[in-house]
């Protein structure tokens, strides 16, 4: 069957169950009467405090962790995190088989897993995104089951919907005590918030702190409360700071990235944003560092001061809070060790679950009240739906984020992006793999022109008064192809090897095997 | 003269994906090198690799020049090579003489087919002799819409060590403006070779501006920003202008005096000046 966006999709994938196929960025309400998924409800002996086991085998077999179980984990430290591969050695190890990952992210640090997708002792994915060689062994089928790929908002309803039950929720903490308290700004291997781990921590039915450092005393700051928590491990190694910032952070010196967040600014302040109390989310691609230095750069020079900023955070985001050019930010993901650590000293860099951040399925989410955010794009059609997940050979290259969430939510949203990303145009008839639908996306600023959706006829009619050049997209895909012109399709089989959810539980997409040269 | 040429970028002939970008820097100029930035074996595929560049993307308002080769051989192929593209300038090097622009107006004239789309010429200055010379390589053709300046090989030439402070180039800089100013073109100074450092190239692109040139090199898209800001007239340049034009107009005797200051003919041609330019980059 085909969704209102013309992708066809089936109505029942393996592993994953039937398909409600997307109706509208809006058009999909919780069951009338439906309540949320309930954690289990535990008992603890007074005096008996101490929850540190030895080792994770020791773990696994004091919780009874068996096969068909989900595990769940955060990807705080992105590249640098050594604790899920560890986890599922172990599980290896004793014997386990058809587990399911629940993740918030698959990395490159994670190619340790494909040997045990091989084996079969994963047999299930669920996650926001993936890379490198766990991407690849996907991308060419040789999983039996689809993964399921979530954004942060969808994963957060998922989890509290019962959709997503996770039976242990292993949560990498830089710091925990011996009564399970955790934070991940405190000790060796800091990383900031652990705002993608917190719901996760919240339903499961058993929640293992992982960590390199355990102290006596209470922790005075804390992330992941003991009430929730059932053991404490503690392993030589859990991950390496500096993988946080791998390939995303430092300013961008290319020009032409720099020009687009120039652009991008420019649109918001024509847009009239740029005032008190004004709001957003910038992300972490080149553009958006740019584009959130040059905004900071703006807000000092008008002697303004912005509401909250959201997301990522960026060491430019909390350069503003401390300048006091900006009330505060709520994070779900430290960007990079700067930020990772202002969030223990600064009151205003609020560490958030996803539910807050984004979930679609509350009495209202943070991103409901975005100004202004700024998404990524491998692909964007004509119909202004993006593809942010798969590259240019079918293969995921990293998560689909708070994509379709942040754009959903916000009064614009605003791509940034090449008009040409190695010689392949970045507009295209149909995306690949459609991740965030285009009545969600407002805007786009190339580096070779700007574009908004025919949608928002109020946003044209805006940036026209104010002088600004618009292209319609059509005319970006002409000036793309003219120089490059149209790329191959890629060929895929009829394998689904993953399904796209929507943030309200909708099928957006499935993504099909690639086919090997 | 309409042109506006605050900065020009070298890019490589043999580089194609440099070429591609071209139009994203937003760069006054481009010159698409054939000389020094590709080596000899590469020289005819860097050829072809612009033309087809410059057919193909066409470049529309981007004030495309091509470096030629000043060599017996490699001059004439490549003049007759770019004679017909819709650039707007072929930038003839290591001039040294009256007789090298005339005979690079002479192979124009031969490969041109539409001679009212003949190429402009840019000569660029870059040795003790050249300098000597300017007066009548600026003379020589009324084809030259701007002389660059090369710092590195006019120092070689003269034996000088390069300075931060730039004592060592001062004459010739100096020459080439007051030449330059004579026959109404525009003078590109050398780029800063600094890529690291912005306050070196701020500071280097200020003493250009001070001493008259119209313009800087830049070798990186990175440095066109900074170069363009010290090049753009500022607000309260443009605003003092408007001043003296609006007094002019209104004033009923030769004499008038705006903001205390007496205005003679210098301070106004210097006030239509700016506010021109200000109209052609869109900034007035």
């Amino acid at each position: 069957m085909k969704n209102v966006l013309g992708r066809e999709v089936p109505d029942f994938v393996p592993g994953y169950g039937k398909v409600t196929p997307f109706k509208g960025a809006f058009k999909n309400f919780p069951e009338e009467g439906k309540r949320k998924a309930a954690p289990l409800i535990k008992y603890a002996i007074p005096r008996y405090g101490n929850k540190v086991v030895n080792n994770l085998e020791e773990v696994f077999l004091k919780i009874g962790i068996k096969d068909g179980m989900t595990l769940s984990f955060h990807h705080h430290f992105r590249n640098g995190d050594k604790i899920l591969t560890q986890v599922i050695d172990v599980a290896a190890k004793l014997g386990l088989k058809n587990l399911t990952v629940a993740a918030s992210g698959i990395m490159l640090s994670h190619h340790g897993l494909v040997p045990h997708l091989k084996s079969g002792v994963v047999t299930h994915i669920d996650t926001n995104g993936l890379m490198g060689a766990v991407a690849e062994y996907i991308a060419k089928g040789k999983m039996e089951n689809p993964i399921v790929i979530r954004s942060h908002g969808g994963r957060a309803r998922a989890i509290e919907a019962g959709d997503l039950h996770i039976y242990v929720a292993f949560m990498g903490a830089s710091c925990a005590d011996i009564y399970g308290n955790m934070n991940g700004c405190e000790g060796n291997s800091i990383f900031g918030s652990i705002g993608y781990g917190i719901l996760d921590s919240q339903y499961a039915d058993y929640v293992v702190a992982v960590t390199d450092m355990v102290q006596e005393i209470p922790l005075s700051f804390i992330s992941i409360p003991q009430t929730r928590v059932d053991y404490v491990v503690k392993l030589d190694t859990i991950g390496d700071s500096k993988g946080i910032a791998t390939g995303t952070l430092s300013l961008t010196k290319d020009p032409i990235q720099l020009d687009i967040a120039r652009n991008a600014l420019k649109i918001v302040d024509a847009l009239g944003f740029i005032k008190d109390g004004f709001s957003f989310q910038t992300g972490g691609g080149g553009p958006s560092i740019a584009f959130t230095k040059f905004l900071k750069d703006l807000v000092k020079e008008r002697n303004i001061k912005a509401g909250f900023a959201m997301g990522g955070i960026t060491a430019t985001i909390v350069e503003m809070l401390e300048e006091g050019l900006l009330s505060h930010a709520y994070d779900t993901q430290s960007f990079d060790l700067y930020s990772a650590k202002s969030i223990r000293k600064n009151q205003n860099h609020i560490e958030v679950g996803c539910d807050f951040y984004a979930s679609p399925f509350n009495n209202g989410c943070a991103v409901n009240g975005l100004d202004v955010c700024l998404i990524g794009a491998f692909e964007v059609d004509l119909d202004f739906n993006i593809n942010c997940l798969t590259g240019m050979d079918g293969i995921a290259r990293t998560g689909i984020g708070g994509n379709p969430d942040t754009a959903a939510g916000s009064k614009v949203s605003i791509v940034t992006a090449n008009l040409i990303r190695s010689r392949v145009p970045t507009i295209v008839e149909k995306v690949h793999t459609l991740c965030t639908p285009g009545e969600s996306v407002d805007v786009i600023v190339t580096d070779r022109g700007i574009a908004v959706n025919p949608l928002r006829q109020d946003l044209i009619s805006t940036l026209t008064q104010k002088g600004i050049k618009l292209n319609t997209i059509e005319e970006l895909k002409e000036i793309a192809e003219n120089i490059v012109g149209v790329p191959e399709e890629i060929k895929t089989t009829d394998k689904v090897v993953a399904v796209i959810e929507y943030r309200d539980g909708t099928i957006l997409d499935t993504i099909r095997q690639v086919k090997e040269n | 003269m309409d042109l506006v040429m605050r900065n020009i970028l070298v890019m490589p002939g043999n580089n194609p994906s440099m070429l591609l970008k071209a139009p994203c820097f937003n760069a006054d100029g481009y010159i698409f090198d054939l000389e020094d930035a590709v080596f000899l074996k590469e020289k005819d595929a860097a050829r072809r690799l612009v033309v087809k560049h410059v057919n193909k993307l066409g470049y529309k308002g981007c004030n495309i020049c091509v470096r030629v080769n000043n060599e017996k051989g490699l001059l004439e192929k490549d003049i007759e090579a770019i004679a017909n593209l819709d650039i707007l300038a072929v930038i003839v090097p290591k001039c040294e003489n009256a007789q090298i622009i005339q005979y690079v107006e002479s192979l124009l004239d031969k490969y041109t087919i539409n001679k009212e789309k003949k190429l402009k010429i840019m000569p660029v200055i870059e040795s003790g002799k050249g300098v000597f010379n300017i007066q009548e390589i600026v003379g020589a053709s009324q084809n030259i819409i701007v002389v660059h300046f090369g710092a590195g090989d006019y120092s070689s030439s003269i034996g000088a060590n390069i300075t931060k402070i730039g004592n060592e180039l001062l004459f010739a800089r100096s020459m080439i403006i007051n030449a330059c100013s004579i026959h109404n073109i525009l003078a590109m100074d050398t780029p800063c070779l600094d890529l690291e450092n912005e306050e070196v190239l701020r500071t280097e692109a200020e003493n250009s501006r001070n001493l008259g040139f119209s313009g800087k090199i830049v070798i990186n898209p990175r440095q066109i920003e900074i170069v363009n800001k010290v090049f753009t007239p500022s607000e309260k340049e443009i605003e003092f202008a408007k001043k003296i034009i609006k007094a002019l107009d209104e004033a009923s005797s030769g004499v008038i005096s705006v903001d205390g200051k007496m205005i003679d003919i210098a301070i106004t041609k210097k006030a239509e000046k700016i506010l021109a330019i200000a109209k052609r980059i869109g900034v007035l």
